[in-house]
């Protein structure tokens, strides 16, 4: 890697538009060559969250508009994939909208597929025949049987008369009189999987998953259900479903639950297998080609790598939030990075666990793709959170510094801990532990009951003097600092508050001293009230009494000054230290 | 016998009082007698002489200092080490802990300002200095032996049997630098500036005095006449307090080459290494040192703390025992053997050698650090109340030692009391604010809470 590679950007910034008011959810834009003529362009699905909620799904050639149709319902994906092999190759467009698949061909509706609706109970039936026959019975009395049956078993209709209040039940169930019944399943998730060449352009398969668990397979030219599974043989709401491998041969179906599972499908599997379980909320996941790791990216900040068999191979913290990941393959590098986009605005490249670039987004990054728009071979798309579009391209230049095996590994782990060789000596000492243990083991016992003893004798011994640590019952530390050389001193009491609740009231500070030592500018302090938490600071001056008769023996302890911090109405002091002043030096003095 | 004869006799066996006083004596009836008044400014001196090579303390970063060039020096050139990452701790002056104690080493704790406002005026003169003046002229309440203020020193500088022990006299006794000086200027010119053994004392006087610069240059004129290890050893001194650790390693270079594997010289070079942070060359030298001199204490000492660093208490614990066996007997010793003996598994000694440690010390800063390792044993066995008690104790003892304050707010906070843990990691922080330990801490309890505050 030069140095300026290390400084200039690895990406071109070709086309930002802050005011393209975009609002585009995760696995809602992709670059397609959607109209077959090799000029691929952006596809995205454009939500509008105001009053009315609507979505209009919309196709940008270059930076233009150029196709703008709107959707029955907001949907939760969209994919592209080959039907046929007819030339010229032309991929139609698949949005999931509610329980519906709809098609897109040369952008126009083409077909629509329903995911076959869920067997209804028996009961609720019955309700719902009572409550259109309109009879004399109130309603709520023929509602209160619903009650009766799981909130999650019941139609979307039911679930929501039962929220209803009494007054609107009437006219919602007039509403809904001469329309059948039907407990509806929603799709959450979908994908593609090749049929039988993993080639780009070859003809693939979606893959569908629902609200209540199923997995389905679909035929892209018939559009009937190949394939159906659970998801998992637990309650398991599936939020994100990878795909590889190919229909005819072998693939391999990872869903991610919200529940925390991510569970595995195979070939003729009927029920999915639970692979791994995260510990936080998967935000999304990626199944990186070739080796077939799989990386998650969770709501507490970490990127997590498992294997195919589901072992955790690593882990990184990510400074921020992870809103979203997309995958960058670069073929003519043999490479693939994955884009991890964070809060705040940025986007971090990493290879494996080694962070190799940094780019920064306009704001939190909403979804990103990477791959061929237009001509240009590797452009990535970045719709933000604020609505701002931004194409980058990335040079050509760029190799992103991983021919040199330093820029990969940390320094840090390639230097071995620096542990010094066993010695002889050590062999030595540890064959008199093995020889002797339990001797050793108990004087050491012996001993640690000596030191308690010895450690409870000194505590009381100096229990006169609290500087320092100061009264971890009343919370109140006291620190004392004397100033100057003498014979004048400043002696500066600091007094804590480390109770994070209750106020320090009521307290005085007693000076005591030999008045034939030292004169103090005052003796009795009361102390104003101490929030919790703050400082109270007294500044006290110090004369020390010079007196040429006295030989002055510092051993005998007449150079002190005893601190009392007391209470009111209480006998014994809640804090006393005792301050060693420094000698005067007499010639200081004298001179 | 003769009186004169009779000092002399007791000036040779070291018996300075007697010598003084026979002299005091003579004196009193001969006061003119040049013999005696020399050999009893002899005895005077010799009484309270001590090396002042050792005793000098070398204030890096002088607050008083105005040679100073660069206040933010290149790597490897200054001994102001700021957060240089060794493994080693430091003592509260952020220095390197060495195997022994020196007068650098030593110093007071606290930051520098604070230092300043509370221990002396710093100067280049040493307190010990200061002390030995203050001793010297209180032992003679009858008047001092030479009134200093009416010596003719120009009189005495051509004399040359004279002028050497009145200048000592003069500089040890009474302290007083600037007549010294005064005499050791015109002794110089007397002897046209081609004594060396004047020049290397009027770099004392300079030093003494602070123009360090006029120092060196007395030293190293003295040198080209004459090489001897004192004056080696003086200028690598001023190179020091000028900050200038590489200068002193030239001089090193010099000197070993002039007296090849000299022992003083090459302790010399052991401690700039071991300033400088490099402890293996420093390590390295010290056994060359031992190689030459098997009983030097600061050497052993010295490698024993580099092997306790680099995780071999075992031989660490083979030198202290060493020392010990030379006859060194005092509680930083034992507070070392007992801790060697914590880490290399021989914990039916480790007591012991504490139990001994806290016997012998009486300097309650002493006492705080025994009571500071105590608390680790109890650590390594388990017991935070006996932990939290040890610490407490050493609190008392030494009420800024900001180690004792992180240790003591990390076992609060293992009990959940996240308040006092708090504040005494910013106690410790505010007592010393290069250790980084309670920085760290206290990010982490803030990180912390804000991570569950979320």
């Amino acid at each position: 890697m030069s140095k300026t590679e290390l400084n200039t950007s690895r990406w071109l910034e070709a086309h930002s538009d802050r005011s393209a008011g975009l609002t585009t959810l995760p696995k809602n834009l992709l670059l397609a060559n959607v109209c077959g003529d090799g000029d691929y362009r952006l596809v995205l699905v454009d939500v509008n969250f105001n009053e009315d909620v609507s979505a209009r799904l919309k196709v940008y050639k270059g930076t233009m508009l150029c196709s703008d149709q709107s959707l029955p319902d907001v949907p939760c994906a969209l994919i592209s994939f080959y039907v046929d092999n007819i030339q010229p190759k032309l991929p139609v467009l698949g949005v999931a909208c509610g329980s519906d698949l709809l098609i897109y061909k040369n952008n126009k509706p083409f077909y629509k597929f329903s995911v076959p609706p869920l067997p209804i109970s028996a009961l609720e039936e019955d309700v719902w025949q009572k409550l259109c026959l309109a009879t004399d019975e109130p309603y709520e009395k023929i509602v209160e049987a619903l009650e009766s049956i799981p909130f999650s078993e019941l139609s979307g209709r039911s679930q929501m008369l039962l929220t209803l209040p009494p007054s609107d039940i009437e006219n919602y169930v007039y509403k809904y009189q001469n329309v059948e019944l039907r407990r509806t399943c929603p799709i959450t998730c979908m994908t593609t999987l090749y049929r039988n060449s993993e080639e780009s352009t070859s003809i693939s398969y979606p893959v569908l998953a629902t609200e209540f668990g199923q997995l389905y397979i679909l035929d892209s030219q018939t559009f009937t259900i190949l394939h159906e599974a659970r998801v998992s043989n637990t309650k398991a709401t599936p939020s994100i479903v990878v795909a590889a491998g190919r229909y005819e041969v072998e693939f391999r179906i990872l869903v991610a639950c919200r529940e925390r599972y991510v569970t595995l499908i195979r070939k003729n599997w009927l029920e999915g297998k639970n692979l791994l379980q995260t510990t936080a909320s998967i935000v999304d996941m990626i199944l990186m080609p070739g080796d077939k790791f799989v990386c998650i990216a969770t709501s507490d900040k970490m990127l997590n790598c498992y294997s195919r068999r589901g072992n955790k191979l690593w882990t990184v913290e990510m400074a921020q939030t992870i809103t979203c990941l997309s995958l960058l393959s670069l073929q003519h590098l043999s490479l693939s990075l994955i884009a991890v986009g964070m809060q705040g605005g940025s986007i971090q490249l990493y290879h494996s666990r080694h962070p190799v670039d940094y780019i920064p987004a306009p704001d939190t990054p909403s979804a990103i793709t990477f791959g061929r728009m237009g001509q240009e071979e590797h452009v990535m798309v970045i719709i933000t959170l604020g609505g701002t579009m931004n194409f980058k391209i990335l040079k050509r230049t760029a190799d992103f510094g991983l021919n040199q095996d330093t820029g990969i590994s940390p320094t840090i782990q390639s230097k071995p801990l620096p542990l010094p060789k066993r010695s002889k000596l050590f062999l030595e000492q540890s064959l008199r532990e093995k020889q002797n243990p339990m001797d050793m083991h108990q004087s050491f016992q012996q001993d640690l009951i000596r030191l308690r003893l010895t450690s409870a004798r000194t505590l009381l011994q100096i229990n006169s003097d609290q500087s320092g640590i100061g009264n971890t019952k009343e919370q109140i530390k006291l620190s004392a600092q004397v100033l100057g050389l003498g014979p004048k001193f400043t002696l500066i009491l600091t007094l804590e508050n480390m109770n994070p609740e209750k106020a320090l009231i009521q307290l005085s500070a007693i000076f005591h001293c030999n008045p034939e030592n030292y004169q103090l500018s005052l003796y009795v302090l009361p102390i104003p009230l101490i929030p919790p938490g703050l400082t109270y600071k007294i500044h006290n001056r110090v004369v020390e009494c010079i007196n040429e008769n006295l030989p002055r023996d510092e051993t005998q302890g007449n150079n002190t000054i005893r601190v009392f911090i007391v209470r009111r109405e209480q006998i014994q002091p809640v804090l006393a230290a005792t301050i060693n002043m420094p000698p005067t030096d007499p010639l200081a003095f004298t001179m | 016998m003769e009186p004169l004869y009779f000092a002399l006799s007791c000036y040779r066996r070291r018996n300075f009082d007697k010598c003084v006083q026979v002299c005091t004596d003579i004196l009193e009836k001969q006061p003119l007698d040049q013999a005696a008044w020399c050999l009893k400014m002899r005895a005077l001196t010799k009484r309270i002489y001590i090396d002042d090579i050792e005793s000098e303390e070398i204030v890096v970063g002088d607050a008083l200092d105005d040679d100073t060039v660069a206040s933010a020096p290149r790597p490897g050139t200054s001994m102001k080490l700021e957060a240089a990452l060794t493994a080693r701790p430091r003592t509260s002056t952020g220095r390197p802990i060495t195997g022994i104690n020196r007068p650098g080493t030593q110093m007071r704790p606290g930051t520098s300002i604070e230092r300043l406002k509370t221990a002396r005026p710093l100067t280049g003169q040493s307190v010990r200095a200061i002390r030995l003046g203050t001793a010297a002229m209180y032992s003679h309440r009858d008047g001092p032996f030479i009134q200093v203020s009416r010596l003719n020193l120009i009189k005495y500088g051509k004399d040359p049997c004279l002028s050497k022990p009145l200048f000592e006299y003069l500089f040890y006794h009474e302290g007083d630098v600037r007549n010294a000086m005064e005499l050791a200027v015109q002794a110089t010119q007397a002897n046209r500036f081609e004594d060396w053994w004047w020049k290397v004392q009027l770099a004392k006087c300079y030093n003494a005095l602070n123009l360090v610069r006029d120092g060196e240059q007395q030293l190293r004129s003295a040198l080209r006449q004459h090489t001897h290890i004192e004056t080696f050893i003086r200028l690598i001194r001023i190179y020091l307090r000028l900050d200038q650790p590489l200068s002193a390693l030239e001089i090193c270079k010099a000197g070993l080459t002039t007296f090849p594997n000299d022992v003083s010289i090459s302790t010399e070079v052991a401690r700039l290494y071991e300033g400088l942070g490099d402890v293996q060359l420093s390590v390295k030298h010290y056994r060359n040192i031992v190689i030459e001199d098997a009983m030097n204490t600061e050497a052993i000492a010295c490698i024993g703390v580099y092997h306790f660093y680099s995780n071999q208490p075992e031989f660490a614990l083979r030198h202290y025992r060493r020392i010990l066996a030379m006859g060194v007997h005092s509680a930083e010793l034992y507070n070392n053997l007992g801790l060697c003996c914590l880490y290399s598994q021989q914990l039916d000694l480790t007591m012991a050698c504490f139990q001994r440690a806290l016997d012998l010390a009486i300097d309650p800063l002493i006492k705080a650090e025994v009571w500071y390792n105590l608390s680790h044993v109890a650590i390594a066995a388990g017991d935070v109340e006996l932990a939290i008690q040890c610490l407490s104790i050493c609190l008392v003892m030494d009420s800024t030692h900001a180690p004792a304050f992180n240790n003591l707010a990390i076992l609060q906070y293992k009990l959940g009391r996240t308040n006092l843990a708090k504040a005494y990691f910013n106690t410790a922080k505010n007592l010393q604010p290069s250790l980084f330990e309670p920085q760290k801490n206290l990010e982490y309890l803030q990180n912390r809470y804000l991570n569950t505050f979320e």
